[in-house]
């Protein structure tokens, strides 16, 4: 045999053992168990067919070879995060609900979300920011990843941040990227024919071509990195402002709350191409909350605090050349993405008016967020008859903003410390948080235990 | 002890007194809602149904030292009987007695995925491991005890003489003027399962309680999320509702059961330190 065959066949052994490993533990929902069987199959193929291939190295075995390791390296974050969300520290309660959501979310036109094939993992990873799969890797193209940090993974109050994740898988199963590549593509070509001189390859291929369209055609054909290179960056930006706004959609304005929390004063190291400013975000979201009051009612979506002072454009350091190229170059194709926003808002105001399993989606008040605040939350219990996961997370944020919340609560007030001590003062916040991710996440499981009794009995 | 129409009638109060100081159970027993309420006011009844929550904190098994390295020892070949008589596969023998070896069983995915397989083959054998060092009373949770998140629709099997602390799918509030005691049901405890031995709810209690569940009999019990376990009896408090004098080590706040740490107060460590 090969010495790269023989040594592809070990790297599987070693992949296979690791995930059967992982299959042994007790997963607490069936989706994750199924996707490390359809990992396995796929690896576990990819064993067979090298095994039975011919004994000499010929071209079809080491490309085999090739794809076996590449789906390795594919799938191999996967096992992890799969592996992970059996950790009890993770917050399980959370799994029904954002289900729940995704496959409403996912849903077509006239499709029933209690038909679809959509499964959920929920888990955590030691990483700094939330993550999902951009692309859904073969063969797990039906399952929705979601992964938060895991020093965050328990938090209830960043769920509205798992709406952008979602909206990543929005924006693929529907295809607005190829919807929009007309729009970006031209203004693309615009931008680099007026900039031409700044770039000699790009001079070059243009050479005396004026018109927009035959230019267009000539970078396209000529495969120019500056042009597709902008037009990558121009769609990668155009598709976080759409998660944007599906996470605004879904959650109101507790997303603009955990976007808040997650990304203020700015995201930290070297700012990234593809990620329209975190400002530029913050007003893009403000923009939707209007267009999105103006579609279906100033009572879904509140008036919006001023958030802009939690967040500064901070000049990293050490990345003072990037910044500058991007004041150069991407400044202009920043333009672009933020120019064709407008229309990404009335896409999604299109697809929420085909699907009627959206409009339930976005069934939040304020009528509903007071009365869990005062009535219930107030007291330190869970409501019943929420409806939905917006309404708790609202009302949720509101505790979180308000320092002043439970000032008079016979065991989370004021009175209960000596209020000169501040380090009695830092533990009595610290037990109200406690109690306010406790209080949530009890009542998500009972939002769920309701959806659950509602139903009728199935045998 | 109040009856269940009063309970109910005090759970739906409107009156200014009552919302001064309410009394709540989340989700709210059927038997206890508003449409229910006027039915209730004749039932006999004094007590309140409550469901079995969804998480769960087993104690890991304590460090005795039960194998001789090299040596087939008692332990060892009551196994390799027990697998034989169970016609079990030579390999399941090894993955057990591996399991035995194992120094942290509770930590590694095989040893659970072994743990899981005698389960299903209801064989309650209590394994315990010769561990390095030892585990403490005054330890964390995380070092103590293994928390489980059980499903609605799933089963948590409790083994004979095994113990776990469990919680209520309801989660309350007491006023001031109201305490609680909770008790197990007939139902369960002919079949020997204990829930609680610590009963007492105290005025301006908050959260989930807590259930000491324990199966003193000789079968297996299943016990899903969600199904009746025991009962609260609510009784009047010498007290005014409102009233804001509330003992705060009452306060928990939690969904999840928790260790807690049993502290020595002035007496007992005078006690423990005294010497003459």
């Amino acid at each position: 045999l090969q010495e790269y065959v023989r040594y592809t066949l070990l790297r599987l052994d070693a992949a296979l053992r690791q995930l059967d490993a992982s299959l042994d533990q007790k997963f607490p929902y069936r989706d994750a168990q199924e996707a490390l069987e359809l990992i396995r199959s796929v690896w576990d193929g990819h064993r067979e067919a090298l095994r039975n291939s011919p004994r000499t190295g010929d071209t079809t075995t080491s490309l085999r070879c090739l794809k076996a390791l590449g789906e390795i390296r594919n799938l191999l974050p996967i096992v992890g995060w799969v592996a992970r969300c059996a950790s009890p520290r993770h917050a399980f309660e959370l799994y029904g609900p954002l289900k729940l959501l995704a496959r409403g979310l996912l849903s077509g036109p006239n499709e029933d979300p209690a038909n679809s094939n959509v499964r959920l993992i929920l888990s955590s990873a030691w990483d700094y920011k939330t993550i999902t799969t951009r692309r859904h890797p073969w063969p797990l193209s039906d399952f929705i990843f979601i992964i938060f940090p895991g020093y965050e993974a328990a938090n209830p109050l960043l769920i509205p941040l798992a709406g952008h994740e979602l909206g990543h898988a929005v924006w693929e199963r529907n295809g607005i990227e190829q919807r929009f590549w007309n729009d970006y593509s031209t203004q693309v070509t615009k931008f680099l024919i007026k900039n031409r001189h700044g770039f000699p390859e790009l001079d070059k291929v243009l050479g005396r071509v004026k018109g927009i369209r035959p230019a267009k055609e000539l970078l396209e054909n000529s495969n120019n990195r500056v042009y597709s290179e902008a037009c990558r960056i121009v769609s990668r930006q155009l598709e976080e402002f759409f998660c944007d706004f599906i996470g605004f959609y879904l959650f109101g304005e507790s997303y603009l709350h955990a976007f808040t929390y997650f990304l203020s004063p700015d995201f930290p190291g070297i700012p990234s191409q593809t990620y329209p400013t975190v400002l530029s975000r913050l007003g893009q979201i403000n923009l939707a909350r209007e267009r999105f009051s103006k579609e279906w009612g100033a009572t879904i979506y509140s008036p919006l605090p001023n958030l802009s002072g939690q967040f500064q454009n901070i000049a990293h350091v050490g990345d003072l050349e990037l910044i500058a190229n991007r004041s150069l170059v991407f400044e202009g194709i920043d333009e672009i993405a933020v120019s064709l926003t407008d229309k990404l808002r009335e896409e999604i105001v299109l697809l929420a008016n085909q699907r009627r399993s959206w409009k339930e989606l976005r069934n939040f008040n304020f009528k509903k967020r007071r009365h869990i605040r005062e009535n219930c939350y107030r007291w330190a219990v869970p409501a019943e008859n929420c409806e939905t996961l917006p309404n708790i997370l609202n009302a949720a944020w509101d505790v979180e903003r308000d320092e002043s919340f439970w000032k008079s609560h016979p065991a989370l007030g004021l009175q209960t410390i000596d209020s000169s001590n501040a380090i009695e003062v830092q533990k009595l916040h610290e037990k109200r948080r406690e109690a306010l991710h406790e209080l949530v996440l009890k009542n998500i499981e009972v939002l769920e235990y309701e959806y659950i009794i509602r139903r009728p009995i199935t045998t | 002890m109040i009856k269940r129409g009063k309970i109910a009638a005090r759970l739906n109060g409107k009156t200014k007194a009552f919302q001064k100081d309410p009394f709540f159970i989340i989700p709210r027993p059927v038997s206890l809602q508003k449409e229910r309420a006027a039915a209730e006011i004749n039932n006999g009844s004094a007590s309140v149904d409550l469901r079995l929550g969804t998480w769960f904190l087993a104690m890991r098994p304590t460090a005795i030292s039960l194998l001789e390295p090299g040596e087939p020892s008692g332990a060892s070949r009551r196994l390799k009987r027990c697998t034989e008589e169970l016609n079990l596969d030579v390999t399941i023998f090894n993955a057990i007695k591996n399991h035995i070896n194992d120094k942290r069983p509770e930590m590694s995915p095989q040893s659970r995925a072994i743990r899981r397989a005698l389960e299903d083959l209801k064989l309650n054998v209590t394994i315990y491991n010769e561990l390095k060092d030892t585990f403490l009373a005054s330890d964390s949770d995380n070092r103590l005890a293994n928390l489980y998140h059980i499903r609605f629709g799933e089963d948590f099997i409790l083994h004979p003489r095994s113990f776990v602390l469990g919680v209520t799918l309801e989660w309350m509030r007491f006023p001031s003027d109201l305490g609680g005691y909770v008790i197990g049901r007939s139902s369960w405890g002919r079949r020997g399962l204990i829930i609680a031995t610590a009963t007492g709810v105290h005025p301006g209690f908050t959260g989930c309680l807590t259930l000491e569940l324990a199966n003193l009999g000789d079968i297996p019990i299943a016990i899903r999320p969600g199904m009746t376990i025991g009962q609260i009896f609510i009784h009047p408090v010498d007290s005014r509702p409102g009233d804001k004098s509330v003992d705060q080590s009452s306060f928990a706040c939690k969904r999840a059961p928790r260790l807690g740490h049993p502290e020595p107060d002035e007496i007992a460590i005078k006690l423990a330190t005294a010497s003459f």
